[in-house]
């Protein structure tokens, strides 16, 4: 009780942290073209220089803000801020037609808030479970995991499975780029002194995510495809009456339960978890019909579903370093640049750490309720926010951020590269997410298998004698399975 | 979309057939593992997945041209590259960022960087000099400030400022 009690007084002395880290994610969501990830790697620059608790507390703030953040756009102007609020323009949007923009505001930021005080209750008494199985994890166990964590990348891209996949082995050849983990000997740098080291994260992720998402919008911007606010919308009366409340609780508890669990699912995310949460709601509603034409069950399914899927998405990235989706992806990568290792060990050797993350999450929901209130009130100006000043903005801390690391113009000029490469490969479908997976995920899934067989003196059967390792081995071809059903329905609708 | 998945599957195989000549010259020493055999697993695996798209990309060529023949039209062939005015703006803006990387440590953090912002805003739509000027100098300023004096980032300084 005193890490809980240490971690309360902790959070309550950085609540500004929080605060900035809602904040933060209640704008970018609601922006178009922005979302949770690239809140993150436009925090960075920042979260570098603070301590690391306080850091982890600001991107939990981030990553719950920008869920309910995502809803004011899908509600104002029927284009959802983030993937995950897509479900949420069916039914938000009919009302804000009807004048009742804020009262489906309301009820998403209720909803929300809900989703994420249970995901986040999940998560603090699952995850130290789980990391105490983690902790008995071998070489090999850990080697499978990582083979598990990769299958990722085929979810995480929403074009082509090929290309997703491409971009993942991208990413693993970007990883080792450097010097080999086994022999300390140099390998695939071409001569090139800087190569050394590897490919540094931070630049490489402003690049990918920040970078060309400015080189995106310039392009959008000027063929005249970035939907803005032309008028003011009539927000109305804003919280939910509880006769109202009192009607949807099943439906917020339900949903809530249902994205706690596919956010622990490695692979899915947010916009599943809304999908299905508001196809179960209209499916046992008495009224299914009303659905579509502004039920405020078809917000408030969603919105609590997709904020719930942060706790749980959580629980695999802290409890075994595995991302649950493209936020929990970066988020691993803006961890290890701060100096968090996720995994099992982190329970063990830094538990204030972990302490302090639950009740900052606890907390986050709180404070979004707060600050959803007032960003639902001030939802008008969030979305006339003038490009013309916010992207000149972004850019100049996407390349302070690249800098301000190594103290460096080389990755300034590494994250232009790949802020340029970026740009083509979401031009084009490849996924900037799988890449990053395997720029994380391969040097430990190389640094493991290296271990296990060094430990059985080569003997590759090593890999395949734990059962822990052969159940790693079976989630992975089923993620790929579930990805590749994924595509051909896809495939099919088109 | 097909030639776009061509030219990208071609882009991927030549990436891989570089980090292919890069194995040749590891070590032949073995610690458990022989250095040469992980990474030659995931450049075949590469190489495999561009021959792949280069197939996909074909039959997308194939199955277009027969939709044209039929007087039908690919909805997926849509994305292409930018054109016109758009192109133009995008590779100033990337010229823009790369002169910013290559003079940042000559001529100092706060003298190119209201360029930079300028040029932006510019590419945003702004057209008001006045509030370009000031918006450019007062966002450099401020970040100046808070990475300077706030987290004592060094960040590059030179003989004008």
């Amino acid at each position: 009780m005193t890490g809980i009690t240490e971690a309360l007084v902790f959070v309550l002395t950085h609540i500004h942290f929080l605060i900035v880290g809602v904040a933060g994610g209640i704008i970018v969501g609601a922006i178009p073209g922005l979302s949770g990830s690239t809140g993150i790697i436009l925090m960075l620059p920042f979260l570098i220089y603070i301590d690391p608790s306080a850091a982890l507390i600001m991107m939990s703030g981030l990553f719950c803000g920008s869920m309910f953040g995502g809803s004011i756009a899908a509600v104002l102007i029927s284009t959802p801020g983030t993937p995950s609020a897509a479900a949420t323009v069916l039914d938000g949007y009919p009302l804000t037609k009807k004048g009742q923009a804020g009262k489906a505001l309301g009820v998403a930021l209720v909803a929300s808030t809900a989703g994420g005080v249970i995901s986040t209750l999940c998560l603090i008494f699952l995850a130290p479970e789980l990391a105490k199985i983690a902790l008995k994890f071998g070489p090999s166990e850990y080697f499978a995991l990582m083979i598990f964590g990769l299958t990722i990348m085929a979810s995480v891209s929403s074009a082509s499975l090929t290309k997703g996949l491409l971009s993942g082995f991208f990413g693993l050849l970007l990883s080792m780029v450097g010097l080999n983990p086994t022999l300390g000997t140099e390998r695939f740098t071409f001569g090139v002194i800087r190569l050394l080291t590897g490919f540094s994260m931070m630049p490489v992720l402003i690049g990918l995510f920040a970078i060309s998402e400015v080189l995106l919008q310039v392009e959008l911007f000027n063929d005249g495809k970035i939907l803005r606010v032309s008028k003011k919308h009539k927000i109305g009366e804003i919280m939910p009456r509880g006769k109202e409340l009192k009607g949807l609780w099943k439906v917020i508890l339900g949903s809530s339960i249902l994205g706690t669990i596919i956010g622990i699912i490695p692979a899915t995310g947010g916009s599943i978890a809304s999908f299905m949460a508001y196809n179960e709601t209209k499916r046992f509603s008495k009224d299914p019909d009303s659905f579509g034409k502004g039920n405020l069950a078809g917000i408030a399914a969603p919105e609590a579903a997709n904020n719930a899927t942060t706790g749980g998405a959580m629980i695999p990235l802290i409890t075994m370093g595995i991302p649950g989706d493209v936020v929990t992806s970066v988020m691993l990568g803006a961890l290890m640049i701060i100096g968090v290792q996720p995994g099992p060990l982190l329970f063990t050797q830094s538990p204030q750490i972990v302490n302090n993350l639950f009740v900052g999450f606890f907390l986050a929901q709180f404070v979004m309720l707060g600050l959803g209130y007032l960003s639902i009130r001030a939802s008008n100006l969030i979305l006339k926010v003038p490009l013309g000043i916010l992207y000149p903005i972004i850019l100049c801390l996407c390349l302070l951020g690249a800098y301000s690391l190594g103290n460096s113009a080389y990755d300034v000029l590494l994250a232009l590269i790949f802020g340029v490469i970026g740009y083509f490969m979401k031009k084009y479908g490849f996924s900037a997410p799988s890449v990053i997976l395997g720029l994380i995920l391969g040097p430990i899934a190389e640094q493991e298998l290296g271990r296990a067989l060094i430990i059985s003196h080569g003997d590759w059967t090593v890999l395949f004698t734990s059962p822990l390792s052969i159940m790693f081995y079976v989630f992975a071809i089923m993620s790929v399975t579930y990805s590749l059903g994924l595509f051909n329905k896809k495939k099919k609708v088109v | 979309m097909g030639r776009i998945d061509i030219i990208c599957g071609l882009l991927a195989g030549a990436v891989s057939l570089l980090f292919y000549i890069g194995t040749l010259s590891f070590p032949d020493i073995s610690i458990g593992i022989n250095p040469r055999a992980y990474p030659l697993v995931i450049i075949v695996a590469s190489f495999a997945l561009s021959v792949l798209l280069i197939a996909q990309g074909a039959m997308k060529m194939r199955r277009k041209k027969a939709l044209a023949k039929g007087g039908e039209s690919d909805a997926a062939a849509t994305r292409t590259l930018p054109r016109g005015k758009t192109a133009w703006y995008l590779v100033m803006l990337t010229a823009g960022m790369l002169a910013y990387a290559l003079s940042m440590e000559d001529l100092g953090y706060i003298v190119v960087t209201p360029f930079l912002t300028a040029l932006t805003m510019w590419l945003f739509g702004e057209r008001k000099a006045f509030k370009i000027a000031i918006v450019s100098v007062l966002v450099s300023i401020v970040l100046y400030w808070i990475f300077r004096s706030v987290f004592r980032v060094p960040l590059p300084r030179s003989f004008i400022w």
